[in-house]
């Protein structure tokens, strides 16, 4: 059952990868994990290499499919999705900001913001509007035509911060944003994702190795032997 | 958003593979080039064979008459004349003869009697002296070692006989004129002259009524029993039926040649299409972690195939439009080298089943190609290597 500001709720998930590529005996990764998160709130998931943490995220985005249990969104079990559904999910409720970036290499940093937004069915003219406004509010106003070769580390994870917020997603996904950048630029990238996320009131799930970033969230989890343990 | 999507990923300067989208349109282009070039000069050789047989050989109809007399056999011609499909019909004659050169060396071949006027005569080639001068003979020039002009030759013919059915008979003709046509077997056994000069040296020989039509041979042959149900004409398919028969054959040959080069232009496809795929792994998965769905992600780049592909394909098509358009300049070469005259034809329906059938393959790698990709996950598609 879910709360009514609930949007995202793991019950029992359970994750397991064959131990090689030609199979032999499962490891566990992920076993019996539960988990709800609240709009407007932020969870942090901290936890050794290895530990499961990305594998969490990635289930918890409809990415990876668990083994067991159910990942529910807003209601929906994206465990029982098809592909359809869940891309719209994706395009219209979620926003993903990865370790690297991960930019269109071929696309400006405008259309990299434009670009989830067509998807979502937004026309061109007005999906660079609205890509151009976010830009210029993480301080890219001058970089819109810029390519992500043209970027600094910096600059590409806040175009991705853009990207990941131009279609008002209800949830960001946030795995490891500062993991790749030197101290002053991880702590300007933790002070715009908190700011957009406070300011458009969306759920935040953050996967992060740094201590201080995770403490600033609602809720702090450590992944520790495929369980989730209370930090914070 | 797919076009704009699709446009990127094909052609745009913004696009790091451009050089791929490039490479595999060059190649299209170039292959299909070569395919329709191909196919316009050996589709030209075969149109030219085929006329020099009609043209000097065996004309498009011809009739074996039963009778020799040559009045009677004009006044057929006249009545032959005036059929709706019949442009040029004549009287000819052959006989078979030996041939003796002044050098002593002996000529096997024939000498065919037939009109000094006529499209038959028009493609004949003078070289020397005057053709068809009554009382004497016409040779090739490939006989001009051993037979020269103005010189008397004896010739062997065979004749009815009183007591054997035929008797060899030996008589003396003047070379008046030496020829040359476009077709070499034609040259290398045949002697001309006009039909009372052949008669007067064997009054028996088998007189025949040739036909020149623009008009399928089967239809004028079958105007021509219509005529007359007694005479029997043979187009010159029928009497070329071995030679024909080869040539079917070497156009099959042809086919088989020209279907393993489509094959090498789909593998191409297919591998390049399988390599721009591979390439675009990376972003398939982030397009993918936005929320484009994998139906979405097959009809883009089976859209940025089609782009490539056509681009390819219409290059081609125009490569090989101005390699015709540009044949005229190397014509000459040609000629030196084969001698023969080539006019060279693009068939526009031909060229379409390839632009299609490359199209339509291009469409259908790039979708099995993306089918293949989706099948992983999507973060695992994150951790490919980038391919360049």
């Amino acid at each position: 059952m879910m709360k009514s500001n609930e949007v995202l709720s793991l019950q029992g998930v359970g994750k397991s990868f064959p131990a090689t590529a030609r199979g032999g005996e499962p490891i566990e990764i992920l076993d019996s994990i539960n988990l709800s998160l609240f709009s407007a709130t932020s969870v942090a998931i901290t936890g050794k290499s290895g530990s499961g943490k990305s594998t969490m995220l990635q289930i918890s985005a409809g990415l990876l499919s668990p083994q067991r249990g159910k990942v529910l969104f807003s209601g929906q079990d994206l465990t029982a999705l098809g592909d359809d559904k869940l891309s719209t999910i994706r395009s219209r409720s979620m926003g993903f900001i990865f370790q690297s970036s991960l930019l269109l290499d071929d696309f400006t940093a405008l259309e990299n913001v434009a670009v989830p937004a067509m998807i979502a069915g937004i026309p061109q003219r007005v999906a660079k509007k609205r890509a151009k406004k976010l830009l210029e509010s993480v301080g890219l106003g001058d970089r819109l035509d810029h390519k992500s070769d043209q970027l600094s580390g910096g600059e590409r994870q806040r175009v991705a911060i853009a990207r990941a917020l131009v279609n008002d997603p209800l949830i960001l996904f946030a795995d490891e944003p500062t993991g790749s950048l030197d101290e002053r630029n991880a702590e300007l990238i933790e002070n715009m994702l908190f700011a957009m996320v406070a300011e458009k009131e969306v759920a935040l799930m953050l996967i992060t190795h740094n201590k201080a970033f995770a403490l600033r969230c609602d809720r702090v989890y450590n992944l520790h032997n495929r369980s989730l343990e209370v930090v914070q | 958003m797919m076009v704009f999507l699709a446009r990127r990923y094909a052609f745009s300067s913004e696009n790091r593979h451009r050089i791929t989208s490039v490479r595999i349109a060059s190649g299209l282009a170039l292959c299909l080039f070569a395919i329709t070039m191909v196919l316009a000069f050996m589709q030209a050789l075969q149109t030219n064979q085929f006329e020099d047989i009609r043209t000097f050989e065996s004309f498009d109809v011809h009739i074996p008459l039963s009778f020799t007399d040559l009045k009677k056999g004009a006044a057929l011609v006249g009545e032959l004349q005036e059929l709706p499909l019949v442009d040029h019909a004549f009287l000819y004659s052959e006989i078979p003869v030996l041939l003796q050169g002044l050098d002593g060396s002996t000529l096997a071949g024939r000498i065919r009697a037939i009109e000094s006027k006529g499209p038959f005569a028009e493609q004949l080639h003078p070289y020397r002296g005057q053709l068809f001068t009554p009382g004497t003979l016409a040779s090739s020039y490939l006989h001009l070692s051993s037979v020269k002009l103005g010189e008397s030759v004896e010739v062997t013919l065979l004749k009815k006989g009183k007591q054997a059915t035929v008797i060899p008979t030996q008589k003396s003709l003047t070379v008046g004129s030496i020829f040359y046509t476009s077709m070499y077997d034609f040259d290398s056994s045949t002697f001309l002259t006009d039909l009372p000069t052949l008669y007067s040296l064997n009054e028996n020989a088998p007189l025949s009524v040739g036909i020149f039509s623009s008009a399928k041979s089967e239809a004028v042959a079958r105007q021509v029993r219509q005529m007359d149900p007694t005479l029997e004409p043979v187009t010159w398919k029928e009497a070329n039926a071995s030679l024909y028969g080869a040539m079917q054959l070497e156009q099959g040959m042809m086919a088989l040649m020209l279907f393993l080069m489509i094959v090498v232009i789909l593998i191409h496809i297919r591998n390049s299409s399988k390599r721009l795929l591979l390439a675009k792994q990376r972003e398939i998965a982030m397009l993918r972690s936005m929320g484009l769905p994998k139906r979405r992600v097959q009809q883009l780049f089976v859209l940025q195939a089609l782009i490539v592909s056509a681009v390819g394909a219409i290059s081609g098509g125009l490569l090989s439009f101005c390699g015709v358009l540009a044949y005229p300049a190397f014509s000459e070469y040609i000629y030196t080298s084969l001698g023969v005259h080539l006019k060279l034809v693009i068939r526009p329906l031909d060229l379409l089943f390839l632009v299609v059938l490359v199209l339509f393959f291009s469409g259908i790698a790039s979708y099995l190609g993306t089918r293949r990709i989706l099948k992983a996950d999507i973060m695992e598609m994150f951790a490919h290597d980038e391919v360049q």
